[in-house]
């Protein structure tokens, strides 16, 4: 409970600050939109960085961390580094200046002039708030996740399904409703003043949570020792001997390998459900009594004995190449034996050659196949504050019944490095922030160009702080254990987005916990707010303003028309938000690869003279088809690692983009001289 | 050093950055620095020291001027001008 006091506390300061930034508000469209170009060096540093570091920072760092290893700092966070400050050095400072001069609010407007194209903007419009989307779902279901973990057991009898939790789905509405809240007193100004405070608010208590964290685990030297012992390949970025030999097995080392020992369990599972295999009950007793390992209640006794008994004792040999397949596949939740006949068995899978693991994983898991856990594990599940029956510890969790399924069903992720051409083409992943609308908006808001010298100069150092002790936390809890009952505080197969509160939850005390939980809902709400502003002003100036005409409403009705079209984009992410949730990390880096996709096409309109209208149309045409291609072809971000030829499909995507801008652009008719002297003046 | 000298050095130094980014030669070093960091973290946070001392560089150097950058008025304790600078385009 006390998280959810500290919690409800924060917002409700959030709230104070939005009625306290509309004291301040000077009832101009201008001011609510730009904050009147008002803003100086470090509320711009402040409200730049708070904007670019969002849950995909905290929440996904953490989570890919512990799925990837210390690697992921190298593939967004240095690069990002070099990259973010360029964009802010290179487009925003030009941008800045022409928006200044030429009174841009937006993006489209500034393509609009560029390019001598009205209808650039109905082509843009779409794109730009259709990539929005799974950039404002990234916060609003990582905010759900976040508040649900961390409250658990929260409240004595509601809300039992959500482990006695708020629910995300609440803890989602709620965040969204404050944000908005906020967003529509204070406007730009209220963001900027948000974004700094909260961006304050992350930065040090994360700091605070990391020390305590650490000291928890026993020291920095401890806690990277135990990872150097238990998951080495978590360290580096390529497979470490000790990993293999535990995976594959060693017979020189007599190391038996944990995937070949999994399969003999996978297929006593498939042997007992499928072929009628049923062992005498004496000898699963003896199998059972015999098994060295109990595992989470006793589990892991009670089905790997008898699957190893039966294999020893050759029940097991009779069982076809299709059948081997088939019983590895259902057992890792890949795939159901369709009712009925074998003829209609998926044609990818062999019945002459046994598949290998990598084969395997081409299937995805059928979606929510864990909740199986509730009910094998039902016995053990009730209110987390409650004694166990057995007198050890407290009642499980919904959340970790499903845990303890998959890490006790599911096959053991096979070691894997990072691809080298992977980690290259990783660096084109941050050219987003130069498309990002958001940020066009706040490069808008600065008082005069030196402003932007404190954000270019400090944000790498901003982004280190925040990111190291994320990267740490994640490859420290691979191998962290509980210093009392010797369990691993993260089971195998854990959900990447909860591992961050999990972590925080059980090495913190509530106070702590619920401080944290405020600093992660910081960083998250400082994105979503900046974003929540630009669809409004997007909307109202693009579309409004421009085909109504520019006195048609006055300030006020513009004001509300923004407001009811940030309410609709909202409502429509948080209904997405309610269905499936995709990695964090995963689901970001398709967001960012699509504005980065569009890179080529504002670098070359502020440098390329040549650009033409119709080589711009075909660059957004470029980018736009083969995004959507792709990420279909990722099966809407369920594969998390898919690539195009090796490489990165932003990679890709930028390519063609470029390609298609140049050509089309070189063999149509130049832009006219008026726009070139008013674009690309001469220099004095 | 006139500005077009202080833009191709720090275009070098952008360069040099990016191909330091690609650290193959750490892709197997397991050793943690300082006792706790893995080098694959530890080279990265360097690279991002480098890309502010960089960027610092960058503002000394290579920074535009432009006819409209001169602030209109004085700034207050919140960071924000005491008058409205600009007037609507």
């Amino acid at each position: 409970m006390t998280q959810l006091i500290i919690i409800s506390i924060y917002l409700a300061l959030l709230l104070g600050l939005g009625f306290f930034s509309s004291r301040l508000f000077r009832g101009t469209s201008k001011d609510y939109m730009l904050a009147s170009h008002s803003i100086g060096p470090f509320m711009l540093l402040m409200s730049l960085f708070g904007t670019t570091m969002t849950a995909f920072a905290l929440v996904g760092s953490t989570g890919e961390s512990f799925k990837e290893g210390a690697g992921v700092y190298g593939l967004l966070a240095s690069s990002s580094g070099i990259i973010h400050s360029l964009c802010f050095f290179v487009l925003g400072v030009k941008l800045w200046s022409l928006g200044k001069k030429h009174g841009y609010t937006t993006q489209i407007q500034f393509f609009r002039d560029r390019l001598e194209s009205d209808r650039i903007g109905i082509l843009l419009f779409p794109i730009l708030v259709g990539l929005i989307i799974p950039y404002l779902l990234i916060g609003v279901m990582a905010s759900g996740t976040v508040i649900n973990s961390i409250t658990e057991g929260a409240f004595t009898t509601a809300f039992a399904q959500y482990d006695y939790g708020v629910p995300p789905w609440l803890a989602s509405l709620v965040i969204c409703l404050v944000v908005l809240t906020y967003v529509f007193f204070g406007g730009m100004r209220g963001t900027a003043i948000a974004n700094t405070a909260q961006t304050i608010v992350f930065m040090i208590l994360g700091l605070i949570t990391f020390v305590i964290v650490s000291d928890k685990l026993g020291g920095l030297e401890e806690s990277t020792n135990k990872v150097l012992a238990k998951n080495p390949s978590k360290m580096m970025r390529s497979v470490d001997p000790a990993d293999t030999d535990s995976y594959h097995g060693n017979v020189e080392k007599g190391i038996e390998g944990s995937y070949d020992k999994w399969i003999v369990f996978a297929q006593y599972e498939y042997a007992k459900e499928y072929k009628g295999l049923k062992l005498d009950p004496a000898d699963e007793k003896a199998a059972i009594a015999a098994f060295p390992i109990a595992g989470p209640a006793g589990y892991l006794k009670k089905t790997r004995g008898p699957a190893f008994f039966a294999k020893k004792a050759g029940l097991l040999s009779n069982l076809s190449i299709l059948d081997q397949n088939l019983a590895v596949l259902i057992q890792d939740n890949r795939y159901e034996i369709p009712k009925g006949i074998k003829g209609a068995l998926d044609k990818r899978i062999s019945d002459s050659s046994v598949m290998t693991h990598h084969q395997i994983m081409t299937f995805p898991r059928l979606p929510g196949a864990d909740r199986e856990g509730l009910a094998i594990f039902a016995q053990f599940v009730g209110h987390p504050t409650e004694k166990a029956a057995s007198g050890k510890g407290t009642k499980w969790t919904r959340k970790k019944a499903k845990g303890v399924f998959r890490a006790t069903h599911w096959a053991p992720d096979p070691p894997h490095g990072m691809d080298p051409w992977k980690f290259l083409t990783y660096f084109f992943v941050p050219l987003s922030v130069g498309m990002f609308p958001h940020l066009f908006q706040h490069w808008l808001t600065a008082k005069s160009a030196a402003s932007f010298k404190l954000a270019v100069v400090a944000h790498p150092i901003f982004i280190m702080i925040v990111w190291v002790p994320c990267v740490l936390l994640g490859v420290w809890m691979t191998s962290a254990t509980d210093p009392i009952s010797g369990a691993p505080i993260i089971a195998a197969h854990f959900p990447p987005n909860a591992v961050l509160p999990a972590a925080v939850k059980a090495l913190t005390g509530p106070l702590m916990a619920g401080l944290l939980t405020a600093g992660i809902l910081a960083a998250i709400m400082s994105s979503l707010d900046s974003q929540f502003l630009c669809v409004g002003t997007m909307f109202t100036t693009d579309i409004i303003s421009h085909y109504a005409g520019k006195n048609r409403f006055t300030d006020k009705q513009l004001i509300t028309i923004a407001r009811v079209f940030i309410v609709l984009i909202v409502a429509l992410t948080y209904l997405f938000s309610l269905f499936e949730p995709r990695r964090v990390f995963t689901l970001g880096v398709w967001c960012f690869s699509g504005f980065s996709s569009l890179f080529p096409l504002i670098l070359a309109s502020l440098y390329w003279k040549r650009l033409t209208k119709l080589g711009a149309y075909a660059a957004i045409l470029a980018a736009a088809g083969s995004w959507i291609y792709m990420f279909a072809d990722a099966n809407y971000a369920a594969n998390a690692n898919y690539t195009v030829f090796g490489v990165m499909p932003v990679a890709t995507m930028i390519t063609l983009t470029t390609i298609a801008m140049i050509v089309v652009s070189l063999i149509t008719p130049p832009p006219s001289k008026e726009t070139l002297e008013k674009f690309f003046p001469a220099e004095k | 050093m006139n500005k077009r000298c202080g833009k191709c050095i720090i275009i070098g130094l952008v360069c040099l950055l990016i191909v330091l980014h690609h650290d193959i030669w750490n892709w197997d070093n397991k050793d943690p620095v300082f006792g706790f960091m893995p080098v694959a973290l530890a080279w990265h946070a360097g690279i991002s020291i480098g890309a502010s001392l960089v960027w610092y560089l960058a503002t000394r150097i290579a920074w535009p001027t432009f006819d409209d950058d001169e602030p209109t008025s004085s700034m207050t304790s919140e960071g924000f001008c005491e008058s409205n600078p600009v007037e609507d385009a």
